[in-house]
């Protein structure tokens, strides 16, 4: 059973977003999101107003507040947070520590080369959150893409 | 105004639960706690009578035992019936959190960590108003705070934010 499952369609506008946004030379980040009552599904993309710098990204806290108040009156949650890095993919301190959603089963997907590599999880890392707090790795072959 | 009564005035104090409003005549000089009974019975509030409370229009809890003089309560004002609790948002899910006036910051906070299950770098964690104001202050009370029956928190970490190194600068 995949980990996580998307479409095409959001992939490719995810990095559509990373390219555009980061410009191969900043940090970008965006959101997957779902209805609250089926964890299997992924249907909408939201990328945050942030600031952002070649090694890492702050997203904008009043976006923050907008964001969940829509999600809570729409039944929505975030099911992952996917981000970009300069070179390699691999979860960093402050992606530990600070990430959008710290509870079980959440997903932090990170994407090298600030994206400009081909669309998909070519040597991207893939982190879920386990039931005792801490970010365990997965295999982003686990990530379905319909 | 109604008819006089021992000197003072008898008003019509209207009352909203749950978007529905009813007026209610009083006097001045009887009690919050006499007119949060009828308000319960008048609408028929069969559970959690002991903390279904009457609040003003500014959102301020009214204390049983206050006239509605000593409150300050006018004719024509709307008072608000609800339970003394708040909502808790986390990632989309809202959770009611009873709580009390001299309730601290960190109390609520901690209820909430433990409701979400949210274990890990609790430190980061806050509290934050719809305004999106963060209750930076967790040894302050909810009510200095500004948190008002009825009010939807948002629990979230209190900087998100990412990256290949440590800190954006």
């Amino acid at each position: 059973m995949a980990a996580i499952v998307v479409t095409q369609d959001l992939l490719d506008r995810t990095f559509d977003v990373f390219r555009s946004c980061g410009r191969a030379e900043l940090e970008c980040v965006a959101y997957w999101t779902g209805p609250r009552g089926d964890a299997s599904v992924i249907d909408r993309l939201h990328h945050p107003d942030h600031e952002s710098n070649e090694f890492g990204y702050s997203v904008d806290s009043d976006w923050l507040t907008t964001f969940f108040h829509d999600l809570y009156k729409e039944s929505r949650s975030v099911r992952a947070q996917i981000h970009t890095h300069p070179g390699a993919a691999f979860h960093s301190v402050t992606d530990d520590e600070h990430s959008l959603v710290p509870a079980p089963g959440f997903i932090s997907i990170v994407i090298p080369d600030f994206a400009h590599g081909r669309v998909g999880f070519e040597s991207a890392a893939m982190y879920r959150m386990s039931d005792s707090g801490t970010w365990v790795e997965c295999d982003v072959a686990d990530i379905e893409v319909r | 105004m109604e008819a006089e009564n021992n000197g003072h005035e008898r008003f019509d104090v209207d009352v909203n639960y749950k978007g529905e409003d009813r007026g209610f005549p009083f006097e001045p000089e009887e009690t919050i706690g006499a007119l949060r009974d009828k308000a319960l019975d008048a609408f028929e509030v069969r559970d959690d009578r002991d903390v279904t409370l009457l609040y003003a229009s500014s959102g301020d809890e009214l204390p049983d035992a206050r006239t509605l003089h000593e409150a300050g309560i006018k004719a024509g004002e709307v008072l608000n019936l609800r339970r003394k609790e708040v909502i808790v948002v986390f990632n989309g899910e809202g959770k009611n959190f009873r709580y009390e006036r001299d309730e601290r910051v960190k109390s609520l906070l901690d209820k909430a960590l433990s409701a979400f299950n949210v274990t890990v770098n609790p430190h980061t964690m806050s509290l934050f108003l719809s305004s999106g104001v963060e209750l930076k202050d967790e040894a302050s009370t909810l009510c200095a705070a500004g948190v008002k029956a009825g009010d939807e928190l948002y629990l979230r970490t209190s900087e998100v934010k990412g990256g290949s190194w440590q800190q954006l600068s």
